[in-house]
């Protein structure tokens, strides 16, 4: 298992975060598929990333908290989910954002929603970080999701290919 | 003419059959009006209520993440406009196939609140023949309350997941937004979760 696929496993368990729903990347297979072989967690694949949201939300709710795992793309579909329901019913979901558009691109048509993630959720006032290098992943990953309970408000960790790897051409 | 039920007449029926269990219901008139009947029962705050305010399309959804924590009965009051925007959903639940879950939709074939528009449920789709393609255990239509009564006690015994479609119309008037705080309905059913109260709240 890679590094930075371990880490970030082990801080949602941390968390006991137990039910993720998501909607597939290549670039992230990595780690939906250690997800979707460890027992520990109850998977959840949806249709659409909104979708997502409120599965995830009614988890949380009921007790259990719920992570999802998408890319940036799918992150388009869920701005008023959040607006409408995330912020006002301070409902806490930690989201890993697969950042298109990033060095080595290869697709025009996922630069614009990519490059314009950070700005929007700066726009919701959601807290964001970018995880680019497993130096500090732990205190990164494992700090903010803490925050996203304290605070109960949604949290994006974006992912880009200089910790993954993926699509960089 | 077809006979159609009142949504308010339906949803007092789900309370009063439901005992405790977790109800999560649609944005708009829903809502309200799940406040109101639950107020009119005394059955305040009843803390597994989850209101919706805004996240059209989301209500079943909230519901199946609920229903996969839970051995309890979960409820969604969900509406044919706000299905059709995340008919996905439905699939997702056939493929989850969680047997405590029920969805009930008000299907009254149109956007009401946003001026009575008519919705494609009135023309081609069925939703229960879509849920039923995806999945669904149990598929109901209904064209009026005892029939409801009678569909939805059944539900309450067996395995689902479950779809009644109800077919509604509408008075022309609508209830004042509910009262509660988005994040406060948060906190109490969060909280009436985890402690698990089966008492009557």
């Amino acid at each position: 298992m890679q590094e930075w696929v371990k880490i970030i496993i082990n801080s949602l368990k941390e968390h006991e975060i137990s039910v993720i729903t998501y909607i597939p990347d290549i670039s992230i297979d990595n780690i939906t598929k250690e997800i979707e072989a460890d027992n520990y967690f109850n998977v959840i694949p949806a249709t659409r990333e909104e979708e997502c949201i409120g599965i995830a939300s009614g988890s949380y709710i009921s007790g259990v908290n719920a992570a999802i795992f998408m890319q940036s793309s799918g992150f388009g579909n869920c701005i008023n989910a959040l607006a409408s329901l995330n912020i006002p019913a301070r409902i806490p979901i930690p989201m890993f954002i697969n950042l298109r558009g990033e060095i080595g691109e290869f697709n025009i048509a996922q630069v614009t929603m990519g490059r314009s993630t950070k700005p929007i959720l700066d726009l919701l006032n959601i807290p964001h970080i970018t995880l680019d290098s497993e130096i500090d992943l732990q205190k990164n990953v494992s700090g903010n999701i803490k925050l996203c309970y304290s605070y109960r408000s949604p949290l994006a960790l974006c992912l880009t290919p200089l910790l993954h790897g993926g699509k960089i051409a | 003419m077809e006979v159609k039920l009142l949504r308010y007449d339906l949803i007092k029926t789900i309370l009063y059959k439901s005992n405790n269990s977790p109800i999560v219901s649609n944005l708009g008139p829903t809502s309200d009006e799940l406040w109101k009947a639950t107020n009119e029962l005394e059955l305040h705050p009843r803390n597994r209520n989850f209101y919706t305010y805004g996240s059209m399309g989301l209500c079943s959804s909230i519901a199946l993440g609920i229903a996969i924590n839970t051995s309890e009965t979960v409820i969604s009051i969900d509406g044919d406009g706000s299905l059709l925007m995340n008919m996905g959903t439905l699939s997702t639940i056939g493929r989850v196939s969680p047997a405590n879950l029920i969805i009930i939709v008000c299907d009254n074939e149109m956007w009401a609140q946003t001026g009575y528009q008519p919705t494609a449920t009135a023309f081609n789709t069925e939703l229960e023949k879509v849920a039923k393609s995806c999945g669904f255990k149990n598929t109901f239509k209904c064209t009026n309350i005892n029939e409801f009564k009678n569909i939805f006690t059944k539900s309450l015994k067996q395995n689902g997941p479950t779809i009644i479609v109800a077919k509604t119309k509408e008075t022309g008037t609508f209830p004042d937004v509910t009262p509660v705080e988005p994040e406060f309905t948060t906190y109490r059913f969060r909280n009436s979760m985890l402690n698990n109260t089966k008492d009557k709240l």
